[in-house]
């Protein structure tokens, strides 16, 4: 049986905030045309789960998602034309989880900023997270940040897929994932699907332990090993973080994160 | 009163002997200007007196205020009081300015002392990057990360004057630096020098740096010897006659004028 919550966004320059137990749930944000609007979403996934986020046309949503929680779920996202979202995720999962995010690009002019955070500290995450372009004009933009550390693994496709018609639409992706432990694994494959000539496209991937040259800058002024360690990945989560401009989301889901870096 | 004193020092990255015996003491207050041509090891030196783990101290030592430094850590030698503006500063994405240096701040004050309150810090920080005439944002930006080279040179000295070290290396601040960056980059050093009594090692190639930073002594550094130690005019001289008559004084000869002797000696028998 799946249940559904629908919530209509109203008003214009916005800030709202949910936590959101979810369970068994199909749950729909509907965000009306000519809106702006940030929206801050804690979900605790319980069981596997669905969220749907339709954008209307000429509207621009700041969409911070953190999860946590134990069980599989998955996004979808579509922005009408001339519409634009900026997207901060993070999951922070102590089982072996399936996430998968889907943005669909659907009318002239709509973009998507996504940056993503997926942490694994002893469990399995795998997924993807799909950029669709269906029309012409569309941008999207991904920047993902996957950390392996104890025996965790991640495991994500990335892919930007450019359907045909799609005329000077044009794609990022950059992966950047850093290992942590020797038993740690991440396998992060950046993929691009185009069905149309006349495009622009990219991706790049770096994956690895930490930066030597970069611990060695951060001690040289006085930091230790294990301070400088931390802050190399905190700067994953910074990003999110600065995005967070509500006081209680943020007690409730900072501590969240810095749990994922042994803070 | 700070004093860095390096004991015939040799030194080697991935097996290859890079500085050989050097020998360089360095007090409060004291300019040094560290010269020689490409790959002497100039650089090397700086990362040795720093505890770059990639290089190896095979004999010698480096004493700072009566301490051996040569089994401390780099972050242990920061917080006694050295500081290595780089020459390539890495990048550090995700981290701002101000965070980073707040936090290094941090580490330092807490030698005994209290922390420095935010505000406090936020306003040391508005005035040195004022002093400095860099851009305002730079402090909320990521730590070098898109920062012209310009802007990289200049975000190590502030760090300089934010953790005001008792003795700073400057690896090649100049280089990057337009005419008018370089004048304030020096007027900065001059200041906090004045200020704290500070101690500088000077790498540069360029004659131009001194004449703002004027050094109370030269050195020069070849094939990871110290072969030559001067005043001030010893600039002058080697800005007019580079370095291959200290090489021939002290009795070295690069690679190529061996290579080349060996050929011609070669057709002489022939």
């Amino acid at each position: 049986m799946i249940n559904s919550l629908d919530k209509e966004i109203l008003g214009r320059g916005n800030i709202e905030s949910y936590k959101l137990i979810v369970s068994n749930s199909n749950y729909s944000f509907n965000i009306q045309k000519n809106i702006t609007t940030k929206i801050h979403l804690f979900l605790d996934v319980l069981n596997e789960s669905k969220l749907v986020f339709n954008i209307s046309e000429n509207s621009n949503v700041e969409l911070i998602l953190i999860s946590t929680g134990s069980n599989s779920y998955e996004v979808e996202i579509n922005i009408e034309r001339d519409s634009s979202l900026k997207l901060y995720t993070a999951d922070s999962f102590n089982t072996d989880v399936s996430i998968t995010k889907s943005v669909y690009l659907k009318g002239i002019n709509a973009s998507v900023y996504a940056y993503e955070y997926i942490p694994s500290n002893d469990s399995n995450i795998t997924g993807a997270f799909k950029l669709n372009h269906l029309y012409q004009d569309t941008k999207s933009e991904g920047i993902f940040n996957y950390l392996a550390n104890g025996t965790g693994t991640v495991n994500r496709d990335t892919i930007s897929t450019m359907e045909e018609n799609t005329f000077n639409a044009n794609s990022s992706e950059n992966i950047k994932g850093l290992i942590l432990s020797e038993a740690s694994r991440i396998d992060a494959k950046p993929i691009l699907i185009i069905k149309c000539d006349d495009v622009h496209a990219s991706h790049g991937c770096a994956i690895g332990t930490i930066n030597a040259n970069e611990i060695y800058y951060l001690m040289s002024r006085g930091l230790t090993y294990n301070d400088a360690l931390k802050i190399i990945c905190k700067s994953l989560i910074n990003p999110i973080l600065r995005e967070i401009t509500d006081d209680d989301f943020l007690s409730i889901t900072k501590p969240i994160l810095d749990k994922t870096i042994g803070e | 009163m700070a004093k860095l004193v390096i004991k015939d020092l040799w030194a080697s990255a991935q097996g290859i002997m890079i500085l050989k015996g050097v020998n360089l003491e360095v007090n409060d207050g004291e300019i040094i200007a560290l010269m020689g041509p490409n790959g002497s090891g100039k650089s090397t030196l700086a990362y040795v007196i720093m505890g770059h783990p990639a290089y190896k101290i095979e004999k010698g030592s480096i004493e700072f205020d009566g301490k051996e430094l040569n089994e401390l850590t780099t972050d242990m030698r920061a917080r006694l009081g050295l500081f290595l503006a780089m020459q390539s500063p890495f990048e550090i994405s995700g981290v701002t300015n101000r965070d980073f240096i707040k936090q290094a701040l941090d580490k330092k004050e807490t030698k005994g002392n209290k922390l420095i309150s935010y505000y406090k810090f936020s306003l040391k920080l508005d005035e040195a990057i004022k002093d400095l005439e860099m851009d305002k944002d730079l402090a909320d930006r990521y730590v070098n990360e898109s920062f012209s080279g310009g802007e990289k040179k200049k975000n190590e000295i502030l760090q300089m004057k934010m953790l005001e070290p008792k003795i700073s290396i400057l690896d090649e601040i100049d280089s990057g630096l337009d005419v008018d960056a370089v004048r304030i980059v020096s007027e900065n050093i001059n200041n906090l020098k004045e200020k704290n009594n500070m101690g500088l090692i000077v790498i540069s190639h360029y004659h131009r740096l001194y004449e703002y930073i004027k050094p109370s002594k030269v050195v020069v550094l070849i094939n990871g010897t110290i072969v030559k130690t001067g005043d001030s005019t010893l600039l002058d001289f080697i800005d007019k006659n580079g370095f291959d008559s200290i090489k021939r004084e002290a009795g070295m000869e690069d690679e190529i004028t061996l290579l080349e002797t060996c050929a011609f000696k070669v057709n002489k028998n022939d």
